[in-house]
């Protein structure tokens, strides 16, 4: 990549130029809303082609314009989307590398060779013909990895690749990364959580409201002063164990015990427990963080506890007039059923007999987004509007599914507070999570779930044990 | 030896085995290819298809052809009386009738769904019937998306439980709220799925090498063209 | 008019609309059933048989291109066939008659309306081939006047659900 700069129409973003070579990480933060997912699209030539917006400027890849041929950047781009869920298209493992493979007119025996050697080098090989949705998260994850390289192109991007990954995925993640880097290919990291990559990258561009503001080379980021005011700036800079102000383990066990769990185990299927003697006990107004890998139970866990889940055995055993606890899935979505903010605000005042005016009072954003389908608010409001229907069913346990992923550092500073707000008000948290930001921002207790069994560990030294997985600590 | 056929084969002789059922209209001209499709389909497609769910499907069918009879074909001589019920000849013709056409249809299908996978279907289909790569590229990822929107059905439903709706659908109404929230859900997954589709190069997609007619596509189609025949003319 | 000249996004919506509509196809056989017990055959084709015409309005007013209309039926027949082969194949060969008619209440309006009201005269529209088809294939042949009235009903039923579904379907889009 020669040189690239543009300006994009309705100043989403604009006066953005920058270069890479072979064998470079370019490492893009900013906020959300920073730009960062409409730099990519512009890139890959997608913006102009299929979202019918327009560029000015040019993006060069080895002396061949991006944006000017005939759609050629699919040959020489690869692209991992954030959500893996939503880049696999095909049934079948096998079918979805293949699938750019055969688009890209590759030949049938070459492609099916190519496409087999890839899933045997992701581990994938055994289930290659199974449904996608058989594949655990990691795996599928996998899948995203291999099926955006599979067709080896030049310059390979990845969208917040941390932002719904448990420090595992990290790891691989960040080797999948230097792989590409030693095969010389030019790789483009889209993140905010900048600190899973920044020992690597050769050069750091940030963006704010679509602007380039600063770029900075590989030496200038060893410099301590520049990451703290990268930090002020809003960025998850560093690992926790060097964060400055890290408000250390502190013990707040507030209220009587609300919730006793005992000799619990859960299953989908009877002759596999995914979780066997779970003890613990939840007390008013305490904040839980339950931690562990994705597909550990950690869902499984919280919807047993609220009712929904029927596999299981052993007790759950709510005290002191608690009746039932409330559970916020991780998709925030699911749980909307109207097509305004307003609505549905009127409809948990309804059936939860609380008045509107006060329901409404909780909501921040109401005056000017009471109009809003509210699945087109930000993902942090909506996961703040969940909230807020969940408080209105008066629950005193609120179960919350992975509620930080994919927020940046304000949204994230924002949910916290909301939180502390009704914990103080004697509501108690149960929030499954493999986010080291809850660990040490939030959390009074911490369980964490290892092989199908709990274990407490303080919440300080469950952040910096996730952090030393991800492979930054 | 195996003999070698196209799985989109298989497609177009199930479509032209229900065909048949749409012409033939008596019990004499449907009984063979019913028969035959009918015990070959259960039996293959028992292996992959709940066999629970298939025994509802026979049950409901049964139900309906016989309500179906005497609604509208009570005729003809009287066979049975229960109490108020009066059977008459019409009646157990269009039962049969219907539940010949029911193994001739379900059947067929069912050979066809038992002995292909859908993703060697979804590729036969494009690749030797020609179906549009755009339409072959819908198949494929509905086929995919299918247990994903089930998830979502499922925490939709926790979703309104908890919020104090009952999980039943009773009213176009209540099926819009459910309607609603999917299609929010499937809408930002499918804007993201064609971008990802458009970057891996969907457009440039050219599907080449059509597999050659084999024996077994032979023998299929013949067995077909033998049905229609055996059927015409009986 | 061709397939083509479908953007990529466009494609993977008409896959959302065929697995949707596949869905709620399955799910209206019990409905139906249900409702000919408790109903009567012309009940039974207000409360049902709109739902199996959902997916021509469903894609179209997500895609608001000729032919996705036929498509979206089409597919989500499909759809129902390989998940639950309730009716086996013949819900291809009635999605394709029901998508077609569909298809023609938004030519009707020369591709240029893809609101409500073009949705509900397409679900309308599919009433027609459906009455048809059963007519032919399961013998549902009443006298005159209980022909026109299951007619009556399919076609209500048909608008009904086609208006349901692209009020929805509409209030996504910007």
């Amino acid at each position: 990549m020669r040189s690239a700069g543009y300006k994009v129409g309705e100043a989403v973003l604009r006066e953005t130029g920058f270069d890479g070579g072979e064998g470079e990480l370019i490492l893009v933060g900013g906020a959300s809303g920073s730009g960062k997912t409409t730099l990519l699209l512009t890139i890959s030539g997608i913006l102009s082609s299929l979202m019918g917006g327009w560029v000015d400027g040019s993006v060069f890849i080895g002396g061949e314009d991006l944006l000017r041929g005939d759609s050629p950047a699919s040959r020489l781009v690869g692209l991992v989307l954030q959500d893996p869920e939503k880049q696999v298209l095909m049934p079948t493992p096998l079918d979805e590398v293949l699938f750019t493979l055969e688009n890209l007119g590759f030949d049938e025996s070459e492609a099916l060779t190519r496409a087999t050697e890839l899933l045997r080098s992701f581990g994938l090989f055994d289930k290659r013909l199974d449904h996608v949705e058989t594949l655990s998260g990691g795996e599928k994850r996998r899948l995203s990895l291999a099926s955006a390289i599979s067709h080896k192109p030049y310059l390979v991007m990845l969208d917040e690749p941390t932002a719904s990954m448990d420090p595992w995925g990290i790891r691989e993640v960040r080797r999948f990364v230097t792989d590409l880097i030693k095969e010389g290919k030019t790789v483009l990291i889209v993140e905010h959580k900048i600190k899973y990559f920044l020992d690597m990258a050769d050069k750091l561009v940030l963006l704010s409201s679509g602007r380039k503001v600063s770029e900075y080379s590989r030496n200038e980021l060893a410099s301590r002063d520049l990451l703290k005011k990268l930090r002020g700036a809003g960025l998850d800079v560093e690992p926790v164990h060097e964060m400055p102000e890290s408000p250390g383990c502190k013990e707040r066990r507030i209220g009587e015990v609300i919730l006793t769990v005992e000799g619990l185990e859960c299953w989908h299927e009877r002759k596999k427990p995914l979780l066997k003697d779970v003890s613990f006990e939840l007390r008013r107004g305490e904040v839980l963080a339950l931690v562990g890998p994705n597909g550990s139970g950690k869902t499984t866990l919280l919807k047993t506890i609220a009712g929904f889940h029927k596999g299981y055995s052993g007790e759950i055993v709510f005290r002191g007039g608690v009746r039932k606890a409330f559970y916020v899935s991780q998709t925030p979505d699911y749980m909307f059923l109207e097509n305004s903010v307003e609505g549905e605000l009127r409809l948990a005042a309804s059936k939860t007999g609380r008045s509107f005016e006060v329901v409404a009072g909780k909501v921040p954003f109401y005056e000017e987004r009471k109009h809003y389908p509210p699945y087109r608010l930000s993902l942090g409001q909506r996961r703040w509007l969940t909230l807020v229907i969940a408080w209105a069913h008066k629950p005193d346990i609120i179960l919350m599914d992975e509620p930080t992923a994919g927020l940046d550092l304000s949204l994230l500073n924002s949910l916290f507070e909301h939180v502390r707000g009704l914990s103080e008000g004697g509501v108690s948290f149960i929030i499954s999570t493999h986010d080291p930001r809850v660990l040490l921002g939030l959390a009074d207790r911490s369980l964490i779930i290892e092989g199908g069994r709990v274990k407490e560990l303080e919440p300080c030294k469950a952040a910096l044990m996730l952090e030393s997985i991800a492979g930054v600590y | 030896m195996r003999a070698r056929y196209r799985e989109s084969t298989l497609f177009l002789y199930a479509l032209g085995a229900s065909l048949l059922a749409f012409v033939a209209n008596s019990v004499k001209s449907l009984i063979l290819p019913s028969l035959i499709n009918g015990i070959l389909g259960f039996a293959s497609g028992s292996k992959k298809i709940p066999q629970k769910l298939l025994a509802a499907l026979l049950v409901l069918n049964a139900w309906g052809a016989f309500i179906n009879g005497l609604y509208f074909h009570n005729v003809g001589d009287e066979i049975v009386s229960i109490q108020a019920v009066t059977i008459r000849s019409g009646a157990v013709e269009s039962f049969l009738i219907l539940t010949l056409r029911f193994f001739l249809i379900v059947g067929s299908t069912l050979l066809m769904l038992g002995l292909v996978n859908v993703r060697d279907l979804i590729r036969s289909l494009e690749r030797d019937l020609r179906v549009p790569s755009g339409i072959a590229f819908s198949i494929a990822y509905a086929f995919r998306l299918f247990p994903l929107l089930s998830k979502d059905l499922s925490e939709i439903r926790i979703a309104r439980k908890e919020r104090g709706f009952t999980s039943v659908v009773l009213s176009p109404k209540h099926l819009r709220s459910i309607l609603l929230p999917m299609l929010n859900i499937s809408y930002e997954r499918a804007v993201w799925g064609g971008i990802s589709a458009e970057l891996r190069g969907l457009r440039l997609r050219k599907v080449s090498g059509r597999k050659p007619l084999g024996l077994g596509d032979v023998i299929i189609l013949s067995a077909l063209a033998l049905q229609w025949v055996i059927s015409l003319y009986s | 008019m061709r397939a083509s000249r479908f953007t990529s996004i466009d494609l993977a919506l008409l896959a959302v609309a065929g697995v949707i509509s596949g869905v709620i196809f399955t799910a209206a056989w019990t409905i139906y059933n249900v409702s000919e017990v408790l109903a009567g055959p012309v009940g039974a084709r207000i409360i049902s048989y709109g739902l199996w015409f959902m997916g021509a309005p469903l894609a179209a007013s997500l895609l608001k291109k000729p032919l996705s209309a036929f498509l979206g039926e089409f597919l989500g027949a499909l759809v129902e066939t390989l998940i639950a082969p309730a009716g086996g194949i013949t819900n291809v060969i009635y999605g394709f008659a029901q998508g077609l008619a569909s298809e023609l209440g938004y030519l009707t309006f020369r591709y240029r309306r893809w609101d409500i009201i073009s949705g509900a005269l397409a679900g309308a529209l599919a009433g027609l081939p459906a009455v048809g088809l059963d007519a032919q294939l399961f013998g549902v042949v009443g006298t005159p006047l209980e022909m026109s009235l299951w007619v009556i009903a399919a076609c209500v039923s048909g608008a009904i659900y086609g208006a349901v579904v692209s009020a929805a379907a509409l209030s996504l889009r910007k």
